[in-house]
This record gives C-alpha cells, structure tokens and sequence, in this order.
C-alpha cells in the first residue's frame, strides 16, 4: 500500500521542525496570538489618535458620529458577531472526523456572512459618498474637527474591511484544503489559527462600531 | 489496533453536533442583546461623557465574550492567556499615558 494512503492524520498535518503535533498546535496558537497582538497594537496607534483628537473637538466628534449610518454599522456588527460565533464552532468540531463536514459547512458559513458584510460596506459607503462625508472641499459638516472624525471613519472601516479580505481569504482556502484532505483538516493547527485571526477581525469592529457609530445619537 | 477500529472509536466519542453548537449559540444569543443594549443606550437623554462609557464597558464585555469563548481562551493554560493579554495589556498602558495628560488637561 502506498504511503499516501496509509498516513495519519497526524502525520499529514505535522510539520518540521515539529516531533508531535501537540507541540506545534500549541506553537502555533501561540505564534498567533503574538501576531494578534502585534494586530492590537498596530490598531491602537489608531485608537489613540482617534481619542485624542475626540477630546480636542468633542462637539465635533459628537455631531460628526451622528452622520455615520447606524442601520449599517448595527447590521455589521451582527453579521460579525454570527460569523465569530461559528468560527467559534469550527475547531471543536474540526478535530472528529465526523463532524469534518459540519466545521467546514461553518467555515462556508462564516465566509459568506464576511461577504455580506463587506457588500453592506459598500452600500454604506456608496451613501456616505452620496451626502458628501468624504473629508475634502464639498464635505457636508462645517463643525471644526469633523473632517477628522470622517478620516478616521474611512481609514480604520478601510483597514478593517482589508482584514476582512485577508480573513474571508484564509477561511475559504482552509475550507478547500479541507475538503481535500478531511484527516489533514481534523489535525491541523491551521483551524486553530484561522479561527483566531477571525475573532481578531471581530474584537477591532467591536471597538471601531463603539466609537465611530454609537456617538451623536438620541438629544 | 487497525485503523479501522481507532476510526470508529473516535466517532463512538465524538460530540453531537448540538453538543457542539449549544455553548456558543447561547453566547451570540447574549452577544446580540449587549448590542441591542448598546445602540438602545446611545439614544438615552443622559450626558455624553456616561453613554460612552456605558457603550466602552458593553463594547468590553462583548470582546471578552468573543476571546474566551468563541476564540476559545477559557481552556487556554495560563501561558496562552498571558499571551493573548499582551496586546490588551500594551493597549492599556498607551491609553493610561494619555490620559494621565489629556485627562488632566481642563
């Protein structure tokens, strides 16, 4: 019998310089959240020019906040947290081969739902262009320091929505890959870190929502 | 032992799929009603300053709700979880900086 159909799961997901998949599954989730908070970080500079510009034009950040579309921004935020949760699912499930087909139809799940947000992004965007939010000559507020808080708004949804991308990317490719190789897929650290990279996407919207779509509203 | 019969041991072990769902399922559940609670609370005739942190502190929960359940840090080792706070913990520290001026600042 050929090596290609007598090896184990085990062995089609380790890698070198690896000797047991455990090590590398704990390597590897590890190596992930080190990356995750380099991620923190990297979005934090953001946060924090976003919080000290707020509290040099806190009128401004208030009325500009109530320009942005709560219809959208609230959808999105449903929509994500949907998909996180099952993403959450998936490694649960990965790892028993009778529930491989269960934790890939999630991880389908969970792409289709990142594409909806991204579609509803567009629509959003489309109809912030509309009532010219876009900072620049025809921008429709006048309050000083509104321009910035819609900086802010299409830089951080603009990184956000690129992480998204990434992690649609990921999922499908795990998702495929997968399909392919079901004992592969049951072992593989790959599951762990894709699943974490999503719910990374999901915590920095959780954030950018609060800031960016819940200020200006109500009296 | 075949490799037959390690297969069909494992699946004779392995969760039902409702087993599986049932945790995070009740999670998003509660997920989505913090958000709700949230927007709900934006709209409130309360000052601007207790509505953000109100919205922050719902924000917070959600993201702990996202990092140990569906991200899956509560059967993380203390290692794994030090780890996972970095980011937070560095966050924090950036956040205290400038608030120790801007705060200040009348």
């Amino acid at each position: 019998m050929s090596r290609a159909t007598t090896y184990s799961a085990e062995e089609a997901a380790l890698r070198e310089p690896w000797e047991d998949i455990a090590r590398q599954r704990q390597a590897v989730e590890m190596g992930m959240w080190a990356f995750l908070a380099s991620e923190i970080l990297f979005f934090t500079g953001i946060f924090a020019g976003y919080t000290i510009y707020r509290s040099t034009y806190p009128e401004a950040f208030w009325v500009a906040g109530g320009h942005t579309s709560l219809f959208y921004g609230g959808t999105n935020t449903a929509i994500l947290l949907v998909s996180s949760a099952a993403m959450g699912i998936v490694p649960s499930a990965a790892r028993w081969p009778s529930l491989g087909s269960f934790a890939r139809t999630m991880l389908w799940v969970a792409a289709l739902l990142g594409i909806a947000f991204l579609v509803l992004k567009g629509f959003e965007y489309a109809e912030d262009f509309d009532e010219h939010l876009f900072p620049g000559p025809d921008f429709e507020i006048h309050e000083r320091g509104a321009q910035l808080f819609f900086a802010f708004y299409w830089c951080v949804t603009a990184i956000h929505a690129i992480h998204l991308i990434i992690g649609i990317g990921l999922v499908a490719r795990l998702a495929i890959a997968g399909t392919r190789d079901p004992r592969w897929f049951s072992q593989t650290p790959a599951v762990q870190a894709t699943a974490l990279y999503w719910g990374l996407v999901d915590v920095i919207w959780t954030i950018v929502f609060v800031i960016l779509y819940l200020p200006g509203r109500g009296s | 032992m075949s490799r037959a019969s390690t297969q069909r041991r494992q699946d004779s072990q392995a969760p039902t799929i409702a087993s599986v769902v049932r945790r995070p399922a009740w999670v998003l559940l509660i997920l989505l009603v913090i958000l709700a609670a949230n927007i709900g609370a934006a709209f409130l005739p309360v000052p601007h300053f207790a509505k953000t942190a109100f919205n922050l502190l719902m924000a917070a929960l959600t993201i702990a709700g996202i990092a140990f359940i569906f991200m899956e840090l509560d059967h993380k080792g203390v290692t794994m979880r030090l780890f996972a706070a970095t980011g937070f913990i560095w966050l924090a520290i950036l956040f205290l900086l400038i608030f120790s001026d801007y705060g200040a600042r009348s």
